[in-house]
Parts: structure tokens; sequence; C-alpha cells
């Protein structure tokens, strides 16, 4: 009984930490290999194009309706006690906090992510990673670390865009719900705002770029064989960049705010 | 030289290879044949160093190559070595121009025209025209094979290894393959290992045959020894392939 149990929880534990560890090495390696960045620009450009660009309809849907469900929300909740020009306020720090980096991080996580853990997965199933080893080239080096550079810069965009459009819809959606007009609304993000959001909400966006970009890869270049292992690996990578993108938001609120 | 001492590898309880002793002539075609699962692609892999042995060593050109670490590998064996896949293991987000170029930019300091007409030259090398522009997935099985020699011999390697090039192509395309494998090796010199289990690939291309089974290199023998040696699991092999009930 107790050898079964400490068999179970002893190869359990072996498992997470060899995962762990081969996490961070791949993420050290990613970070090292940005001094060969000017050899890999046009694979940067491209994954700019593939995580950037084609992610950029999908967050902005995402961000629109997030925010009208916002102002709608934030309205009816809000009694007849309360200023209405406080929801302008109430909208944008809601979005720059929270809703505006996580969604984002979300949505590129489904979108982006399970893109390049299955393209990646795919790619070693068909020994083309096999095949840039035998040609000396390092797969982390052309396949992380511009995903991972295209990811810092592109995510962030994303997320500042996202903050645009939902603070525009929920000030449309606030227009219905409450009838506040649009003077009430800005002098109500005017006095809850604090440049220190902006900080935060960027902080989060970056922080959540890079790891679920890292996992996203580390999944894929470790896909197990034939068509389940790649859609194994690619449900791993959602699942994972998801746990990680909550767990992380809370951490940072809790240091940064 | 390439020279295999006492290689042995395990996957999980399967015992794959079991003291392989095999030594690769320079300037020559050794084909290893022998049974599907018997760990031919495992062996190849291990002389690029794509896998690391258990126990025993690969000397490429007097090089310790087994315990080397990845860098260290691509610096000292892959530069002068290259591998043509079962598959091709063509990038198939890239073009074929992109997929023969991508080695060319990162280890060779080429200019663009120089790497163009590189690429150009490799191509007609594998009887292949027009088709620069053209991605992976446009290409027929025989091509993406040419395509991919083109690719393996771009940097000019020194060891050239085949994983099963013509399995899965039908006699014509087979028999280009064969061809090309024979005049790289008289054209370029390259030191060329073939893994095969066809038989009639065998017969026309291979300098040396070497056999493995169950896990160990039971025929090493010249091509003139090919049908009178008298190994019966060799034997039953040959006979299998060409058609006669042992």
């Amino acid at each position: 009984m107790i050898k079964h149990f400490l068999e179970t929880y002893g190869r359990a534990g072996k498992t997470f930490f060899t995962y762990y560890g081969k996490l961070t090495k791949m993420s050290v390696q990613s970070f090292l290999a940005i001094r060969k960045l000017h050899i890999y620009r046009p694979q940067i450009i491209d994954e700019f194009m593939v995580i950037g660009r084609r992610s950029f309809p999908i967050v902005s849907i995402t961000a629109i309706f997030m925010g009208l469900v916002l102002g709608v929300q934030i309205g009816t909740q809000m009694g007849s006690m309360t200023a209405k020009y406080v929801e302008g306020g109430l909208v944008l720090r809601a979005i720059l906090l929270e809703m505006g980096p996580v969604i984002t991080a979300v949505v590129i996580a489904g979108r982006a992510g399970a893109g390049i853990a299955s393209e990646l997965g795919t790619m070693v199933v068909t020994e083309q990673v096999d095949a840039l080893r035998t040609m000396a080239i390092d797969p982390i080096e052309i396949l992380v670390m511009p995903r991972l550079i295209a990811g810092i810069f592109a995510i962030p965009a994303l997320t500042v865009f996202s903050n645009i459009f939902s603070i525009f819809a929920g000030f449309v959606s606030t227009k219905f719900a409450i009838n506040l007009d649009y003077d009430g609304f800005v002098k109500g993000m005017r006095m809850a705002f604090h440049g220190h959001d902006v900080f935060i909400s960027l902080s989060k966006s970056l922080i959540f770029g890079i790891v679920l970009i890292l996992l996203s890869c580390f999944w894929g270049l470790n896909s197990g064989k034939g068509a389940r292992g790649v859609g194994l690996a690619t449900t791993s990578a959602v699942v994972s960049s998801l746990i990680a993108i909550f767990v992380l938001d809370y951490i940072i609120s809790a240091l940064l705010l | 030289m390439i020279i295999l001492k006492n290689i042995h590898k395990r996957f999980g309880s399967k015992r794959v290879l079991d003291g392989v002793n095999l030594t690769l002539e320079e300037k020559r075609i050794t084909t290893i044949i022998g049974m599907s699962g018997t760990g031919k692609s495992v062996l190849l892999k291990h002389i690029i160093g794509l896998l690391k042995p258990d126990a025993g060593d690969i000397f490429v050109d007097e090089m310790p190559i087994a315990r080397m670490r990845e860098e260290e590998l691509n610096r000292k064996v892959r530069i002068k070595m290259s591998m043509v896949f079962q598959e091709a293991a063509l990038w198939d987000s890239l073009t074929i121009f992109e997929n023969i170029a991508l080695a060319l930019r990162i280890h060779k300091h080429l200019t663009s025209p120089e790497i163009a007409r590189l690429i150009h030259e490799n191509l007609e090398l594998v009887d292949l025209r027009d088709i620069e522009n053209a991605y992976p997935i446009e290409l027929s099985g025989g091509m993406k094979k040419r395509v991919g020699i083109a690719r393996a011999i771009a940097i000019r390697p020194k060891y050239l290894l085949y994983d099963e090039p013509t399995t899965g192509l039908d006699p014509i395309n087979a028999s280009i393959i064969n061809k090309l494998i024979v005049r790289l090796n008289r054209e370029l010199s390259i030191t060329s290992i073939v893994i095969t289990h066809d038989i009639g690939s065998v017969s026309k291309i291979a300098d040396r045959i070497a056999m493995l089974d169950n896990g160990k290199i039971i025929v090493d023998i010249a091509k003139e020894q090919m049908w009178t040696h008298d190994d019966p699991t060799y034997i039953n092999f040959i006979k299998g392939h060409i058609g006669v009930i042992p």
C-alpha cells in the first residue's frame, strides 16, 4: 500500500520536475538565442504577422463585445445613488487592469498558442525538427526565439488595441444602458485614471505573452507521435497557458496593486 | 571514416541495438539492410548525433561523438554530414528555394546571388528545374526526395546518410534516386550510408552491404559477395525479397 503510494506519487513528481526542468532550460536557451536575432530577422517578421496581424480581428471582436457587456453590467449594477459619471472610471480601470490584458492573452492562447503548438508538433512528427538539427540549425534559435520576440512586441500591442476598442465599446453601451453622455464618461475616466494602470496593463500583457508563447513552443516541441500526439500537445499548450495566465494575473495584481 | 564500436540502445524495455560494430569506409556506398523495425533508422540517427547510445562510441574522422554536446556536434560533425529523410522532411512553410537556402544562409557567409547560383546548381544536380518558388506540398513524392537530396548536398557534405530513400516510390522514381545516389558518390566523392530494405536498390548502388538483425550487424560484406554469402538469415532476407520462398 505505502510502496504503491510512493511509486505513484514518486513517478508523478519525477514527471513534473522533468517537464519543468526542460521548460526552464528551453526558456533560458530562447532568451540566450536573442543574440542571434540578426540571422533570423525574416522568421521574426513572419511570426509577428502570424501572432499579431492574424490575431487582430478576433482580439478586436472579443474586445468590443467585452466592452459592451462591461458597460451594460456596470451600468445596471450601479444604483441611482451613485453618480453616473463614475461608470467611465469603472469601465476604464476594469479594462486596463484586468479584462484587457487577461482576455487578450486568453484569446491569443486559443488562437496563436494552439497554432504554434500544432505547427511545431507536426514538425516534430514529420521529422522536420530533426532535419533542422542534422543541418546544424538549433530548433530553439529558429523556431522558438523568433516567436518569442514576435510575441513580446505583438501581444502588448494587441492589448493596447483591445483596451482602446473595449473602452470605446464600454462608452457606447453605457450610453444606451444608463444614458451617460460623452463628457460624463470622459470625466469619470479622468478622475479614476492613474498612469500606473497603463504600466500594470502592459506588464501583464508582456508577461502573459512571454509565458504563453514559451508554453506553446514547449508543448509543440515535446509532442508525442502521430496525430494524437499533436492533438494532445495542442490541448496541453492551451490548458497550461490558460492556467498560467490566471495564476500570474493574481500574482501580478497582488504585487503591483 | 566512421567507426561504430559496441553500440547499445534501449527504448524502455525494448533492446534495439545490442552491440553494433561497423566501419564505414570513405568514398564508398555502404548499404545497411534488415527487416522493418530492426533499428536501421535508429542506427543512422546515432551516426549524426540525433540519438545518443546507452553504451559504446561512434568515431567520425577519429572524433568520438557519442558524448558530444549538441553545440559541439553542430560545429564539428554536422557541418560535414547531412541526412536525407525517409519522407524528405522538407520545411513545409518554406519554398523549395528557402528550404535549400536556409543552411547556406546560416552557415556560409555568401551573398544572395551566390546562394541563388548554388541552389540552381544543386537542383540541376538532382535534375530538377523551375521549382524554386514551389512549396513542398505541390511536389510529388519522388520530387520531394530529390529536393531533400539537393538540400542535403548544399553544404557539400563529406558524409551523406540516406534513410530508406526509395521507400514509397514507383520503380521509375526509385531508379532515378538510385542513379542519383551513385552519381553524387562518384562526382562529389561523398561517402554514402544508405538504409534500405529494397534489395533491388542494394544491387544497383552498394559497394558494401551490412545487415542488421536482432540489434547486431550479422553480415558485413563487399558487393561481390552479395549473392554468394552463406549466412542463413541473410539468405532468407535476400530470397524473400526476390520472391523465392526459403
